[in-house]
């Protein structure tokens, strides 16, 4: 069912479009990731679906409410949204405790109990209630943001790159406790970020910006292992990207014959793979030099522990020569590294993504 | 942050500088909140704009034979002629005290430089018609254009002090070395490097002090010196709301535009921020040789001429007047009076500049600059012209407000206005939009998110305009002259009344408690001009 529905919204600031023609639904209960480089408009959209602004085409609506087009909108305060921002946005002037229940009726007498609850679903030990926001480290400032959004029972939550202040181990682990507090409560929520990673890990769907328009969006497997465009490809990580000839199912290309995830008319094409389909044995160069292709040299090896980075001079093979045109990177576990200037044969694994 | 440049007895202007670090929101259709506070901002400026519309409707009322023949006659140009006079020659004297004065204390190394840095600022504490009623009975034949000067230069000096050391502390000694490498004698270094550098500061000072000198009315009336303002009064005070008054007040304003835009001019386009990566260096400061002693007694001269003589003619007259002098009924009623006026004016003045200082933190716009410069034109108007209008608006459309304190409040508010707003937009300014954001979405009404989140975050900023309007309330003279309700007797004025009976030791306390208010303003503003300049 869906939820909210935007519908070809789009925002000019003064002669700059920011947003363009977006049209996006999002089921009720689920997490939907935005994503796109900076000053692709994400964030804008974001501040369009809070009520912080407004925009100058299209509508956009809440649980079948309208809360905004072209003639109106809903202010903020009467959308019943919840917001965190990057830096959690907490009020200094407050306590833990009053900024967790700013939200909440000052009269309301479980008002305690609630807040309680909510420090326990973030996690957050109820003695710190009594401190200061500063008081706190960056993780558990967010927990709070996230535990004061939470307090008014939004209809949508709103994620505003709330992870990327943090340091890259609290980053993983906050991640992980927004989307579980998410999962249990049911609210459908939207996070926004250009951490590709981050995004494909949080969301059910994730959507695309690119320019101010919406590129693709999707489920995250969809997306990163059938995108239908080169730059989402690219976008959503490290891709190898080969011209092939496709051919009764299996594509023809410098790695060999491959077997294709569609099947499409025989034409030249381009296909995508992902490095990790790639694993690599070691071959002596006669081998290398004969066989039916998927060969390769090794060019340089950059050793970064666990994963290492492999570069390859393809082998073309034609029988009785060795020419090497192309280069690959592929990532490699760290043990049984091949030296630089030895063979490899290149096996892949899965089908392979013909773009179109 | 904005130039402050103060004086506890009149007013103060403040301008924004170019490269004010004031977060810059987005353009687009704007929130819900700005049609309201935009709507408080529009009544303050109109009200602000008040005395002009006065002076531009007295003017149509008159007619052009009358106004003529109020304008064009001797009288005015007599006045003029002593208006123009005093200020061309003030301001050069002040330029070169200040300058030689902030070298040395900053630039040289001169034994006692704290010291004397402070005793060039302290003045400030000294409102200018204490200053002058000093040296009137020091030298009682001191009268006239000399005499006004004189007293002039030694009360609004500082004035020119400030922003010259503080301009000079941050001045990038490698400019100075880079002339000197290229040959030039250390005078020509001066004149050729610093000098130029110094010419944002030396307008400003000139323009505050030149304002100064428009507005004054105790300095120049004790010592029998006839300016616009000290004549509108008299005028006012013979025939109330005569038209000659009327008219005068008229030039007096268009000598400040004409003021305002002389400076404008003069300050020029160029750039004076630093060119070039990485921090200045620490100015290195200049060995004075043989010329210690002469520097460490000019510096003294100007420090007992400007604070000695006052500080001890107060005394004097305290010892002379004995017992008799300390009726502390009513010294206790003036000062009691004199706190109530300064803690109730400012907070309208600060209540008043609220809404522009949310709206030129939040929404800059070309709407809101120029909302925000009438906000600053109505600092730079002499009080006397503020009141009058005043005074001519409650007689003609609302004759209940006529001399009660709802009105006297409105002049003070506007009179003071700049000092309001500057400390406002500061502390405005550091409380982040997130945060208001924020408060609305967990459900706060947008003015509810302003005032429960910014504004009390922004209550030091609240606090620090509140002083800054009060200790200038608290030392007015003209405006609570002319618009008081009877029977009200606050410092100033009754310092004004006792010494106009020449009952100077009586007088002596009110100066006293004056000084001793003003104190703290003063100590602020040293402090401040130090932390401009990051040290």
């Amino acid at each position: 069912m869906t939820f909210l529905c935007i519908r070809n919204v789009g925002k000019r600031y003064g002669a700059v479009s920011a947003l363009d023609g977006i049209d996006l639904d999002v089921t009720a209960g689920t997490r939907t990731a935005v994503v796109g480089p900076s000053g692709s408009g994400k964030s804008t959209l974001l501040r369009l679906i809070a009520g912080f602004d407004f925009p100058d085409t299209g509508s956009i609506a809440i649980d079948g409410e309208t809360v905004a087009d072209e003639s109106a909108g809903v202010p903020v305060h009467r959308r019943a949204v919840g917001v965190v921002t990057q830096d959690g946005a907490l009020f200094p002037h407050l306590s833990i405790r009053d900024n967790i229940g700013f939200g909440l009726d000052r009269r309301a007498p479980d008002r305690e109990q609630v807040i309680r609850g909510l420090m326990d679903m973030v996690d957050l030990q109820a003695g710190m209630l009594d401190r200061r926001p500063h008081e706190l480290s960056g993780g558990q400032q967010q927990r709070v943001a996230l535990a004061r959004a939470l307090a008014r029972r939004p209809r949508v939550m709103l994620l505003d790159e709330p992870f990327s202040a943090l340091d890259p181990g609290l980053r993983e682990a906050m991640r992980k406790a927004t989307a579980e507090v998410l999962r249990a409560t049911g609210i459908t929520s939207i996070l926004v970020t250009h951490d590709q990673a981050e995004a494909l890990s949080f969301a059910e769907q994730i959507a695309v910006l690119r320019d101010g328009r919406l590129a693709e969006a999707g489920s995250p497997a969809d997306l990163y292992w059938r995108p239908r465009r080169r730059d989402t490809a690219l976008f959503l990580g490290d891709a190898i990207l080969l011209p092939a000839t496709l051919q009764d199912g299996l594509a023809h290309c410098v790695l060999g014959r491959l077997s294709i995830d569609a099947r499409l008319p025989g034409i030249e094409a381009t296909i995508m793979l992902r490095p990790e389909q790639i694993s690599l044995t070691q071959v002596p160069s006669h081998e290398a030099a004969e066989g039916p292709g998927g060969y390769g040299q090794v060019a340089q090896v950059e050793f970064g522990g666990a994963a290492c980075l492999v570069t390859l001079s393809l082998v073309e093979s034609v029988r009785g020569t060795v020419r090497s045109e192309r280069a690959i990177t592929v990532r490699s576990a760290g043990i049984g590294l091949p030296p630089v200037g030895s063979y490899v044969r290149i096996t892949v694994s899965g089908p392979v993504h013909v773009l179109k | 942050m904005n130039k402050v440049s103060p004086d506890p007895a009149g007013k103060l202007i403040i301008r924004p500088d170019e490269a004010d670090p004031v977060s810059t929101p987005r353009s687009g259709r704007t929130e819900p909140t700005f049609p309201t506070v935009l709507g408080l901002a529009a009544f303050v400026v109109a009200l602000a704009l008040l005395p002009l519309a006065f002076v531009g409707w007295i003017a149509v009322q008159t007619g052009w034979e009358t106004s003529a023949a109020l304008i064009f006659r001797p009288r005015v140009g007599e006045l003029l002629v002593n208006t123009v006079s005093l200020i061309l020659c003030t301001i050069p004297a002040s330029i070169v005290l200040a300058v030689a004065l902030a070298w040395l204390t900053e630039r040289c190394v001169l034994p006692g430089a704290r010291l004397f840095a402070w005793l060039a600022v302290a003045p400030l504490a000294i409102p200018a018609f204490v200053q002058s009623y000093a040296w009137i009975s020091v030298v009682p034949g001191l009268h006239g254009l000399s005499g006004g000067v004189f007293v002039s230069v030694l009360a609004y000096t500082p004035f020119m002090y400030l922003p010259v050391a503080a301009q000079l502390r941050r001045l990038d000694p490698a400019i100075e070395d880079a002339a000197a490498a290229l040959g030039d004698h250390p005078w020509k270094v001066f004149v050729r490097a610093v000098l130029p550098q110094l010419r944002l500061s030396i307008c400003g000072g000139s323009l505050l002090i030149g304002l100064h000198l428009l507005a004054e009315y105790g300095l120049f009336a004790m010592i029998r010196f006839d300016t616009f303002t000290t004549a509108i009064v008299d005028q006012f005070q013979s025939s109330y709301n005569g038209p000659a008054a009327n008219m005068l007040a008229g030039v007096l304003v268009l000598a400040c535009l004409v003021l305002l835009a002389l400076e404008a001019a003069l300050r020029g386009r160029e750039r004076y921020a630093r060119v070039g990566s990485g921090a200045a260096m620490v100015p290195v400061r200049h060995r004075l040789g043989r010329l210690t002693v002469p520097s460490l007694l000019f510096c003294t001269l100007l420090a007992c001429l400007a604070l000695g003589v006052p500080l001890l003619t107060l005394a004097r007259w305290i010892l002379a007047g004995g017992e008799r002098i300390w009726r502390w009924d009513g010294i206790g009623f003036a000062l009691s009076e004199t706190v109530l006026f300064a803690l109730a004016g400012a907070l309208c003045t600060t209540l008043a500049a609220m809404p522009m200082a949310w709206l030129s933190v939040r929404a800059t716009s070309r709407l809101q600059r120029i909302l925000e410069a009438c906000h600053y034109y109505v600092g730079a108007l002499p009080g006397v012209v503020v009141a009058l209008a005043l005074v001519t608006v409650t007689v003609r459309v609302a004759l209940p407000l006529y001399q009660t304190l709802a009105t006297l409040f409105l002049a003070y508010a506007l009179m003071f206005l700049p000092r309001a707003l500057v400390g406002l937009r500061a502390s405005i300014a550091q409380a982040p939009v997130e945060l208001e954001q924020a408060a609305m979405a967990l459900g706060r009404t947008p003015f509810q998110a302003v005032w429960q989140v910014t504004m009390r975050l922004a209550a030091p900023g609240f606090a620090a305009s509140m002083a800054l309007s009060a200790m200038g309330i608290a030392n007015e003279l003209t405006a609570t002259l002319m618009l008081a309700p009877n029977g009200t007797r606050t410092l100033a004025t009754e310092f004004w009344s006792l010494s106009s009976e020449i009952d100077y030791a009586a007088a002596a306390p009110y100066a006293l408690a004056m000084v001793l208010l003003s104190l703290p303003l003063t100590l602020f503003l040293h402090t401040r001009s130090k932390q401009v300049a990051g040290r």
